[in-house]
């Protein structure tokens, strides 16, 4: 156990490692890196597929994958969306987070109940609730500028901190809380690791699979809703392809595609290092569209230096 | 003769659906049964067909292969895009004005199908000897497809208006348009591939126990390349009679099409845990969805409701599937 805490602390320093240098090599080609504005833009961008990304590791620690959280982010900002006209931000936030937890929750009952693959399920949710999403709103943007709390929520500040950032540093804590040191958090290595020695130690398989995937979908909707205060629109159309970028950022944090590894702090690291990379390749002028590319050569080099170390180990 | 009577209702199951959808767009629709609006059918499964057959390979040997959607579109962009690149250097036209291409098809066509099978070459490369798992390797081979068409175009699309060029896409043969032809003869050839040849034995093999293949003394990896090979293949053939059915390649308009593969090849009874399925099956498959797709359109329906209907019966199949026996490795 100590030996495996010592590990996973040399990957996350590594990655810090890995950041700083990113850091540095950014400040060397271009002096507007270290910018206050470049600074909170970095993390204004990266925090939102941060927080899904928490999600992402919690159900990759379990062994499965979900390819939906876009679709999921989508959805359930449209359907609070629904509900602009009301001018109660409450309502639409609440709204947006029992839209977001339910389908988490319905990915979860596929996977456990159902026992569809988590591949397949996520990929049938993932057509489905986007579609969902866009015949619900008629495929129309909805505009929430006039929900005060609701635009807090993304720019707002408590002192200096902005209140995303908050709710990212909030989040991450509570997150990692769970995973570390609740019942179920541990069980979800377990479960990742040796799903039938869990079985046969009396851990409930289904119920840590429903509870990580319902938490993947209350990241996603709050994700989604940082992202739509800070556009300003309530757009069905956002987060297509914010799912490799999501898995891109888990597998870099530490997170094995195969189950059972992964943590909290290697993911932020990871959500940070992201971020630079891209705000590294927008400052070379780089599209948006190669910096996809970018991400999926990062994504497969990634798992196979992971893949070479194991074969390393072993 | 019963039980024969038995038998082919088992194993044809679908052509009866087939039909019977056919029936229900008859009485729903006065225009279901119209040459115009068949030939549209067939024409429309063309193009999903092929890559579910493609996919179908490739679900054999028990991997996935997400990459088509973006591949199908990929080829002909980068046959566009790196003669226009060349025709800048060695000063002759490609692009006349309004990104017109002016040049000759076979380039596009001989460039879209080795990007086919270098693409799958590739994804046989990472999923055997990079050991990745192969849905990671595709997911991330779809997004830098679509990230390079996008690069590619500039976000513009390519007029491919050259007559030698959109015969494939118009022509009809005998009232049967040219792209259903080639589909046809495509899965023709599939089918005697698998059946009668090594190829066909060895994805067989190794899609009913890696482990045992492996210690049999077959080339697993080999194998495995070769299907993700014929699934890039597949998929660029799909690209060629998709854009010059168009007119136009974009960098958005393939979006979603593995979806609609994986769909079709699932429906027809291809299993995600390899070794049973077969190129007949994918063609049942992309009948039955094809008809449905037509139906739906007959009824109104829009591509959102479509996409659901499509996850939805992703999900179920594979549900059903899953009684039959326990989900393998993907």
């Amino acid at each position: 156990m100590n030996f495996n805490l010592l590990n996973n602390t040399g990957n996350n320093i590594n990655l810090l490692i890995l950041f700083f240098i990113l850091c540095c090599f950014a400040v060397f080609i271009s002096p507007a890196f270290l910018d206050f504005d470049n600074i909170q833009n970095i993390i204004r961008t990266v925090m939102v597929l941060g927080i899904i990304a928490f999600g992402m590791t919690m159900v990759m620690i379990l062994g499965e994958i979900d390819l939906s959280v876009g679709s999921i982010a989508a959805f359930s900002c449209a359907f609070g969306g629904l509900f602009v006209e009301s001018n109660s931000s409450f309502l639409v936030i609440i709204l947006t987070l029992l839209a977001g937890t339910f389908c988490g929750f319905l990915n979860g009952i596929g996977v456990t109940i159902i026992k569809v693959p988590s591949l397949i399920m996520t990929l049938g949710t993932m057509a489905i609730i986007r579609n969902a999403g866009y015949i619900m709103t008629k495929g129309q943007a909805a505009y929430p500028t006039k929900l005060e709390i609701y635009m807090a929520s993304a720019k707002g500040y408590i002192g200096i901190f902005p209140i995303p950032v908050i709710i990212f540093i909030l989040l991450s804590i509570v997150c990692a809380i769970l995973i570390r040191y609740s019942t179920i958090g541990k069980s979800f290595y377990v479960v990742g690791s040796n799903p039938i020695a869990s079985i046969l130690s009396g851990i409930s398989n289904n119920s840590a699979k429903i509870i990580a995937f319902t938490v993947c979908g209350l990241c996603c909707s709050i994700a989604g809703l940082i992202q739509s205060a800070r556009l300003g629109q309530i757009d069905p159309h956002m987060g297509i392809g914010w799912e490799l970028t999501v898995i891109a950022i888990a597998v870099l944090g530490g997170a094995s595609l195969y189950g059972g590894k992964g943590s909290i702090e290697g993911t932020i690291i990871a959500t940070l290092i992201i971020g630079v990379i891209n705000n590294l390749l927008n400052l070379l002028g780089m599209s948006n569209h190669s910096q996809e590319v970018v991400i999926a050569i990062i994504i497969i080099s990634m798992v196979l230096i992971h893949n070479f170390r194991k074969n390393k180990l072993v | 003769m019963n039980i024969n009577l038995k038998y082919f209702l088992k194993n044809h199951f679908l052509l009866i659906v087939f039909f019977f959808i056919c029936l229900i767009g008859i009485f729903t629709s006065e225009y279901f049964f119209t040459l115009t609006n068949l030939q549209n059918m067939v024409r429309n499964m063309a193009v999903p067909g092929l890559l579910a057959l493609g996919v179908s390979f490739v679900f054999l040997v028990s991997r996935i292969d997400l990459s088509v959607g973006s591949l199908t579109i990929f080829g002909p962009i980068l046959a566009v895009s790196s003669l226009a690149f060349f025709g800048d250097i060695f000063d002759f036209k490609v692009l006349v004005r309004g990104n017109q291409y002016a040049n000759s098809a076979t380039f596009i066509v001989v460039v879209s199908l080795l990007t086919g099978i270098i693409v799958g070459l590739l994804n046989g490369i990472g999923v055997m000897y990079g050991k990745i798992t192969s849905f990671i390797m595709t997911l991330a081979m779809m997004k830098a497809l679509w990230g390079l068409n996008y690069v590619l175009t500039h976000g513009h699309a390519y007029y491919l208006q050259i007559p030698t060029y959109t015969w494939m896409g118009t022509l009809n043969l005998f009232y049967i348009p040219f792209s259903t032809w080639v589909y046809i003869l495509m899965t023709i050839l599939a089918s005697i591939i698998m059946k009668y040849t090594l190829v066909g034995r060895r994805i067989y093999s190794i899609g009913g126990d890696e482990k045992t293949a492996r210690l049999a003394g077959i080339n697993v990896t080999f194998w495995v390349i070769v299907a993700f090979i014929m699934s890039g293949f597949c998929a660029s053939v799909a690209g060629i009679l998709f854009s010059s059915r168009l007119q136009t390649v974009d960098a958005p308009l393939a979006v979603g099409f593995e979806l609609t593969a994986i769909a079709f090849a699932v429906v027809g009874g291809v299993s995600l845990t390899g070794g049973r399925g077969s190129p007949y099956r994918a063609f049942l498959g992309t009948i039955v969805m094809g008809a449905l797709f037509s139906l739906f359109s007959m009824w109104g329906l829009n591509t959102w409701h479509r996409n659901i209907v499509v996850g939805i019966i992703i999900i179920l199949v594979v549900m059903l599937d899953q009684r039959k026996n326990n989900f393998g490795r993907i």
